[in-house]
């Protein structure tokens, strides 16, 4: 799985441009699916049969995008004013190399030199409008013939284990959940099921309510990547979920209430095949799942996440561990015997 | 048709968010000249229908909102009306305006101001809140004015230099001028997919009436056709558009990447003037709702630069009205024709 | 047969802060049920009540839920950290008795040191008198659920007090005068939902299936009449029922407004025209849902609204039953 992990994080994805880890699952499914749709909106819905017919449907999501930036304007000395698109912090983005477009040019966002700043400058971040994108051309025309607005761009950054369990990359919120969903369609499941690999997700869930709708699914599991906050300066609550502590399963978050009698499921489930499972002690952030348990007559959807530190940066930190318990739960619920879940 | 004379025929009938059923009514009578029938819906969107005789015909569909801007009284006091506000109104420029309550029968209404013989300068300095306002309609009649009476600018559309054009409301009704002049250019042009055009209600609390209509038509493409801020002395260039510039084609995840592309390349085929708008999230326009509509909307956005937005005194160049007119006349004669894999 | 108070007082035996509605929809159904009326929950937990007519289809809509505690995490010392469930305001939640809903007594605070001004969510706890996390841990574990500790009080006036009344009141109002109805052709579809404090959730999945022809949202709204809520609207305790204009979230249907204006005319009953300038009701998702439904709103004027002491006035409760109950049996809506 760590190798799919880091085939998909090599991918660029920034929402409304997901065409390349798109066209990367839908090549790799091919061979394990029984069917595989791509809606208006770009999501990818592939069916896998398993071994016995589902009376309700079940639909496993996660979303394909990742926070990005999107060109605005080239300016008249060749540098590219942009926008975030997603939720980013500007703090992260300083001093970051980044590659822009299809053609995936090399760039950076600069900043004035310390040496240039006063020390009043120095304590306050940066606007945005203050921010810009260096790709190395000195005038407009020459940047023109490279990048257009519109175009993407997204962080420069590698996949690297950091040690034997720890990974780091780019939009590991949320390949981690894009790779567990590929692993179980390789796998003979026992029930049929919808997997949907959403787009948007990080500028509002935009994906999820097509894919809802299209798919009615009566029940939803969504694989996310989730803030871990496991460090120094974070303490107690705080700390939200810790990286190997194991999949984090949901019970509330900024946009959803889980359903009670999964998340009661689940628990259960982990502790029986002593899989590490944990909470998160904050209530914040949303998921597609905001928009899938209330699609049409609502559907009962539960989460489980792999925690991320530094998510939505250049450089993401989870640990393969968690993932793999995140795999192993999720394969327990889709395989557990479909009455189960209607107690 | 006149530009003009579409504009001025609109702006006879106030529809503040959330009461446009009787402009919505006459909107449906101005449209039946261009389509072939009209037909409301009970939140007061009016769908105009041309269809292309082709049975399980494909549907394009064309928004504009017809809803505008206004206040709503919430109560009296001292003789006077209080007010609060009915989709995102700046309280910079309401002291001594000209409103009109929509009472039966309407009254002309003045918003309050102190004399400023009695305001220091530091007191100038700082703007009023809608708290600080009061509408002066003369004297309160003795049945009173009821709460939830709603008031719009009053203000008559003008005609400036260089083909400018000055009106409240241009928001959005520039926009539907400009597709009604496309179906105009339609006119005995043969098309294999139906078109509706839809004059949607609450665009400015929320884009409302646009979620409704998307669900109602179930249309294949849409193009959302709004307004956006045209540049302005001391306005920041990287996000407005000169005025005179064309039409501005949104790019970003908001608007279907394909039709983002498809309305950029007719508009460089056509040599339509225009320009790229990007929007990293939320278009804060009725595109925002039309996409993520049933099972999702390839939806486009085309926007006409407009000053001074959300005052009495919008103002837009007639000449981008017809470049958006000429856009989407082409882009439909482009679906029409095959309009690639769209 | 129960009287409006009494069916209020039943609810008051319940609790359901957002998403853990369960008790207070039996409570509701064993009434309905009680009167002959079918009731089916739904995925979401929405409980439907069904009165069928052979008329036009009505959606009457009330939130079960309240705002309430979330537990979070379990400090060593047993000390327990919480979330929000719904909109509570940090200034209500100083030294508040609260109560989880398995009945463990306990009081919100907060650390010391931190300036009023400063205090946040994140810098109270709920202290339930443990002295460990294991001791704590017994009785409350993450993901179990808290509301304010306070029962109905009776005060002078035909005034009462309690936490809640959003929306007790609306769904005391809802069931009381479905199970009466006695002439009414409407076909009645009645949602008890979850999930509006937490952003109207419930009633989007409810009018879904509904396909009702217009609605009618039971709720609260503020009370604009107490010290220094000068400006904020007119709406007043004992005013009579509050017809909803608008809110946040939508503005009424006018056909319905009127009918509701001429209906309370009619019957002299007491009326208000509402408008609310913060805050949304369920209304707001279920106008627009599939392809529009026109929607009103009955409110009961509340003051303090989502604090442990909400105060609202018996009259205006019973004005609003009434209001509902006359537009339900004699009132024609034509759109």
């Amino acid at each position: 799985m760590t190798e799919k992990l880091n085939k998909l994080c090599s991918l660029t994805g920034s929402s409304g441009f997901e065409d390349e880890v798109r066209n990367y699952i839908r090549e790799h499914v091919a061979d394990y699916a029984d069917e595989i749709r791509e809606d208006s909106i770009g999501n990818l819905i592939v069916f896998k049969k398993g071994a016995n017919r589902r009376k309700k449907k079940l639909m496993v999501c996660a979303h394909m995008d990742e926070v990005g930036m999107i060109i605005k304007e080239v300016t008249a000395d060749g540098y590219l004013k942009f926008d975030f698109v997603g939720g980013v912090d500007r703090r992260v983005a300083i001093g970051k190399r980044v590659l822009v477009g299809d053609k995936k040019i090399p760039g950076l966002i600069g900043l004035r030199a310390i040496h240039l700043t006063t020390k009043e400058e120095r304590k306050k971040t940066p606007k945005l409008s203050e921010l810009c994108i260096d790709i190395g051309c000195e005038k407009k025309p020459s940047a023109e013939k490279l990048v257009s607005p519109g175009d993407y761009a997204i962080f420069d950054s590698d996949v690297k284990m950091l040690s034997e369990h720890r990974i780091k990359a780019r939009a590991i919120d949320d390949r981690a959940g894009c790779a567990v969903m590929l692993k179980l369609l390789e796998e003979d499941l026992a029930y049929d099921t919808y997997f949907a690999f959403t787009v948007q997700e990080e500028v509002g869930c935009r994906g999820a309510v097509s894919a809802s709708y299209s798919v009615e699914p009566d029940l939803a599991l969504v694989i996310e990547g989730t803030t871990a906050a496991d460090i120094p300066s974070s303490e107690g609550a705080g700390r939200v979920c810790s990286l190997a502590n194991g999949a984090v399963i949901g019970c509330m978050d900024g946009s959803t209430i889980y359903d009670k009698k999964l998340f009661e499921f689940l628990r259960r489930l982990a502790e029986e095949k002593g899989i590490k499972w944990q909470m998160k002690s904050k209530v914040a952030g949303g998921t597609d799942a905001g928009k899938i348990h209330i699609s049409k007559k609502g559907v009962r959807t539960t989460s489980l996440s792999v925690p991320t530190r530094y998510i939505h940066s250049p450089s993401c930190v989870a640990d393969t561990r968690d993932m793999e318990a995140v795999l192993m739960l999720a394969r327990e619920f889709i395989n557990s015997e479909e009455e189960k879940l209607y107690v | 048709m006149d530009i003009l004379s579409v504009i001025n025929k609109l702006s006879e009938h106030p529809s503040p968010s959330g009461f446009e059923l009787s402009a919505s009514a006459r909107c449906a009578n101005l449209m039946s000249r261009f389509l072939d029938s009209t037909d409301p819906d009970k939140l007061g969107n009016v769908y105009g229908i041309r269809k292309c005789g082709k049975r399980k015909a494909k549907c394009l569909l064309l928004d504009a909102h017809i809803d505008e801007i206004g206040l709503i009284v919430t109560g009296m006091r001292d003789g006077f009306l209080t007010f609060s506000t009915l989709g995102g109104v700046d309280p910079r420029i309401l002291p001594a305006g000209e409103v009109t309550v929509l009472s039966d029968p309407p009254r002309c209404g003045i918003i309050t101001a102190s004399p400023p013989h009695l305001q220091t300068a530091k007191e100038m300095e700082n703007s009023l809140s809608i708290d600080d306002l009061y509408i002066d309609i003369g004297e309160i009649p003795d049945e009173g004015i009821a709460i939830g009476t709603p008031v719009v600018f009053n203000s008559q559309p003008v005609k400036l230099r260089e083909n400018y054009i000055s009106a409240r409301a241009l928001d959005d009704r520039a926009s539907l001028a400009a597709i009604l002049r496309a179906i105009e250019m339609l006119k005995g042009k043969k098309l294999t997919f139906d078109i509706v055009v839809s004059a949607t209600v609450q665009e400015e609390v929320g884009c409302r009436g646009a979620t409704v209509a998307g669900y109602a038509i179930n249309p294949d493409w849409a193009v959302v056709v709004d307004v956006t801020h045209a540049t302005t002395p001391g306005a920041d260039k990287s996000s407005t558009f000169d005025a005179g510039s064309g039409v501005c084609i949104g790019v970003g995840p908001n608007m279907t990447r394909r039709m983002s592309d498809a309305l950029t390349s007719v508009a460089k085929d056509k040599k339509i003037p225009h320009t790229i708008e990007v929007c990293s999230g939320n278009s804060g326009t009725n595109a925002w709702s039309l996409q993520t509509v049933r099972e999702g909307i390839a939806t486009g956005l085309l926007s006409i630069p407009l000053k001074y937005m959300h005052t009495p005194v919008e103002t837009v160049k007639k000449n981008d009205i017809e470049a958006t007119a000429k856009l989407i006349y082409e882009f439909v004669l482009y679906l029409s024709s095959g309009g690639g894999k769209l | 047969m129960y009287s409006l108070k009494d069916v209020l007082k039943k609810l008051y035996k319940t609790k359901s802060p957002s998403g853990f509605e369960g008790e207070t929809a039996s409570v509701i159904a064993e009434i309905a049920e009680s009167a002959g009326l079918s009731c089916e929950l739904d995925a979401l937990g929405n409980l439907i009540v069904r009165r069928p007519g052979v008329g036009k289809k009505v959606l009457i809509d009330a939130h079960m839920d309240t705002t309430g505690f979330l537990a979070t995490y379990v400090d060593e010392k047993g000390f327990i950290r919480f979330d929000a469930l719904g909109g509570l305001s940090v200034a209500e939640l100083h030294n508040t008795p609260i109560v989880f809903l398995n009945g463990t007594r306990g009081t919100v605070s907060y650390e010391q040191k931190t300036e009023i001004k400063d205090r946040k969510i994140s810098s109270m706890f709920i202290d339930i008198g443990a002295d460990s996390a294991e001791s704590a841990k017994k009785h409350v574990l993450p993901g179990d659920a808290a509301i304010f500790a306070g029962e109905l009080c009776e005060l002078s006036e035909n005034r009462i007090c309690a936490p809640y009344l959003d929306n007790r009141l609306g769904c005391a109002i809802a069931l009381y005068t479905i199970i009466n109805l006695k002439n009414c052709e409407y076909d009645i579809y009645a949602v008890f939902s979850v999930q509006e404090e937490v952003g109207c959730r419930g009633a989007r999945t409810a009018a879904y299936l509904s396909d009702a022809d217009f609605a009618i949202v039971l709720d609260v709204t503020d009370s604009c009449d107490s010290p220094g809520f000068d400006g904020y609207g007119e709406t007043k305790l004992s005013g009579g029922t509050a017809i909803k204009i608008m809110d946040k979230a939508v503005i009424a249907h006018p056909t319905i407004v009127s009918a509701m204006i001429e209906c309370a005319e009619k019957n002299k009953i007491p009326y208000q025209r509402d408008i609310v300038t913060a805050g949304g009701t369920d209304g707001g998702s279920i106008h627009l849902t599939q392809k529009g439904i026109p929607t009103g709103g009955i409110s009961v004027p509340v003051r303090y609204m989502h604090s442990p002491c909400e105060i609202a006035d018996m009259s205006d409760v019973e004005n609003s039953a009434k209001l509902l109950s006359e537009l339900l049996e004699t009132q024609a809506i034509i759109f």
